[in-house]
């Protein structure tokens, strides 16, 4: 696969910003987004599957890589939660 | 309507044989099932072409697909009780999905969140116990959902012995052991409301004589969290998105690049009628209209940007302007004609729209016709220039020297008597607007800024049962788009309300849910399509 070749390169930091909360997260940029993600929501204390990240508002995957991105160093990832709306009357 | 449907019981199988192939990796499927409710009573044919794979990769979106069609043909059915209307519904929905058998069965609700659930389950972690009571309970919630036209539970729990009689009977029915019979055996697979270890023989053996664990691996859905699944889940390519270890997604939409809505067993679910919609539906069907628009005017498309549904929450925190320009990377708004910004309203839990037209007009400077689309449709007959006899001479000298402002317009389908103070609704337009200043100043360094102007547009409101604000939303940005000139002009007059009915074309709107399932089911065919090829 070529993760492997590209594992060579150095590690770049991405910055997860989460309703203005920030985290920082080292990875390489061949590597796929699984393990990020993963350490993200521990981070937040969220349940796994809990965000949906974007970048440049694309949305991420766990298969996607930091280079298939044209991520660089110090870019910022977006997390979000889930948004549901039905229109329910304003709450009282 | 939804009371009588309860009442309907799948009576009779009465074929289903796999016909004489062409090639290993096609047959035929004749399905044939008779329906009764009221005093109606339907007979349907399908007739499946597939290769064995997307058979058991697309069990559960041919349940879906008949669902679709069902529903149709009810629906149908009671509007003009005639079965000639039926059968053109039925055909339009046919050639899309695959087979199964397990739809006449039914007998799983259709959530897909479980097969997520599940597969974590297969992994033995220690909190799968409490994973699968979390979806068992997701499924009793589902199975609750009041407006369900084709209620697969009823139907299941009033046949219980005749659909695993016919389960035995397909079975049996089928005599090749090519990989086909394989895969057979998993569309047969109990779903996973009886994914109990008493089940997992009548799996088993069949799977011994012919293993492809392609196939296994291509199931998107339904892993039914029995311990027969185990071995071919551990075995499974997990190498493509599809099916990643912590998402079951039935495809990404566009499938090419990165970047696109992913939509999955849940999204699915949730375009049954009474649930709420989720970001990604909101953006997988403005993406797909703008597909659409694409094909077919090409020039008008490009002239629209369409906002992702996260981008208007950031607008609204602290962070503001900065977080928004990140989903803005490498788009110049100003060039564009309409900029679409769905918006989500947390506190309402509720969606609506914003229409930012012709924001290039913000920055002063920029010369009148340099969007294009407004000066095709000619811009006087907006009303903001010029007299209405300018509409018939077609000349622009009569615009006013910066031509029409830009505007904001919001379109709500809930819209309260008089927007609560800080609500989003309120502060929508204005959010908006600060935004666009904020972005001219940054990228044009423009000091001229014309203020755009905002506008409420009276739209056709939801029922107060209804929470169908999400397909609102994208039936506005539908109608909206396809005539804006015209809406344009409603708009900008006092008295808005000369728009009816048929100008909004609400007739349209309740079969929305509906276009996006056979869409999704479609698009899932495309994409198992591909990644098998």
């Amino acid at each position: 696969m070529s993760e492997d070749q590209e594992d060579v390169k150095p590690k770049i930091t991405i910055v997860i910003d989460f309703e203005g909360q920030h985290c920082t997260v080292r990875v390489r940029p061949g590597a796929t987004f699984k393990k990020l993600f993963e350490v993200t929501e521990k981070r937040f204390g969220k349940e796994p599957g809990t965000f949906k990240f974007t970048f440049a508002g694309k949305r991420l995957y766990p298969h996607n890589t930091a280079a298939e991105l044209d991520m660089e160093d110090g870019d910022t990832i977006d997390a979000h939660l889930e948004q549901l709306g039905g229109g329910h009357p304003i709450p009282r | 309507m939804s009371a009588w449907v309860l009442s309907s019981q799948v009576s009779h199988v009465s074929s289903m044989r796999r016909a004489n192939s062409p090639s290993p990796f096609h047959f035929h499927f004749h399905f044939h099932f008779h329906f009764h409710f009221f005093h109606f009573h339907f007979h349907f044919h399908f007739h499946f072409h597939s290769s064995p794979y997307s058979v058991v990769g697309l069990d559960a979106m041919l349940r879906d697909a008949i669902d679709i069609a069902l529903s149709a043909a009810l629906e149908n059915a009671f509007a003009k009780e005639s079965s000639d209307a039926m059968s053109i519904i039925l055909h339009y929905t046919i050639p899309a999905p695959p087979p199964s058998l397990t739809q006449v069965k039914a007998k799983t609700p259709p959530p897909y969140v479980h097969a997520t659930k599940s597969s974590l389950t297969q992994s033995s972690r220690p909190s799968s116990t409490k994973k699968s009571e979390r979806a068992r309970e997701a499924v009793r919630r589902q199975s609750k959902a009041p407006h369900t036209l084709w209620p697969r539970k009823s139907i299941s729990a009033s046949q219980p012995h005749r659909s695993s009689a016919l389960r035995a009977r397909a079975a049996v029915s089928t005599p090749s052991r090519s990989d086909g019979s394989s895969n057979r055996a998993d569309v047969l697979q109990p779903p996973r409301s009886s994914g109990s270890p008493a089940r997992a023989p009548v799996s088993t053996p069949s799977r011994s004589d012919g293993p492809s664990k392609r196939a296994d691996a291509l199931q998107p859905p339904r892993s039914s969290g029995s311990p027969a699944r185990a071995p071919a889940s551990t075995s499974s390519s997990a190498d493509g998105p599809a099916l990643s270890a912590t998402d079951t997604v039935y495809f990404i939409y566009p499938s090419i690049g990165t970047g696109g809505v992913s939509i999955s067993g849940k999204e699915m679910s949730m375009l049954e009628p009474g649930r709420m919609l989720n970001d990604n539906l909101i953006e997988f069907g403005l993406r797909l209209w703008l597909e659409g628009l694409r094909a077919e005017k090409p020039e008008f498309a490009q002239s629209i940007h369409v906002f992702s549904p996260f981008f208007f929450s950031h607008l609204n925190s602290t962070a503001g302007n900065l977080v928004a320009r990140r989903h803005l990377a490498r788009v110049d708004v100003f060039a564009k004609s309409f900029l679409i910004v769905p918006i989500h309203d947390a506190q309402r839990k509720h969606w609506f729209l914003a229409i930012i037209t012709r924001p290039g007009s913000i920055l002063g400077t920029r010369p009148d016709g340099c969007d294009t689309i407004f000066s095709i449709h000619g811009a006087q007959r907006i009303g903001w220039s010029g007299s209405p006899g300018d509409v018939e001479s077609g000349q622009t000298s009569t615009m006013r020297p910066c031509g029409p402002a830009a505007a904001i317009l919001i379109f709500d389908s809930l819209r309260p008597s008089s927007p609560p103070a800080k609500s989003v609704l309120e502060e929508a337009p204005e959010l908006l607007s600060q935004f666009l200043i904020a972005e001219a100043r940054m990228l044009h360094a423009e000091e001229r800024l014309r203020y755009p102007v905002k506008l409420d547009i009276t739209t056709p409101q939801q029922p107060s049962s209804s929470v169908d604000c999400g397909i609102y939303l994208l039936h506005y940005v539908n109608v909206f788009m396809s005539d804006p000139i015209k809406f344009l002009n409603f708009a900008f007059v006092p008295n808005q309300c000369a728009l009816t009915h048929d100008d909004w074309k609400m007739d349209d709107l309740p079969r929305l849910r509906l276009i996006l399932k056979t869409k999704v089911v479609t698009l899932n065919a495309d994409w198992q399509r591909q990644r098998d090829a």
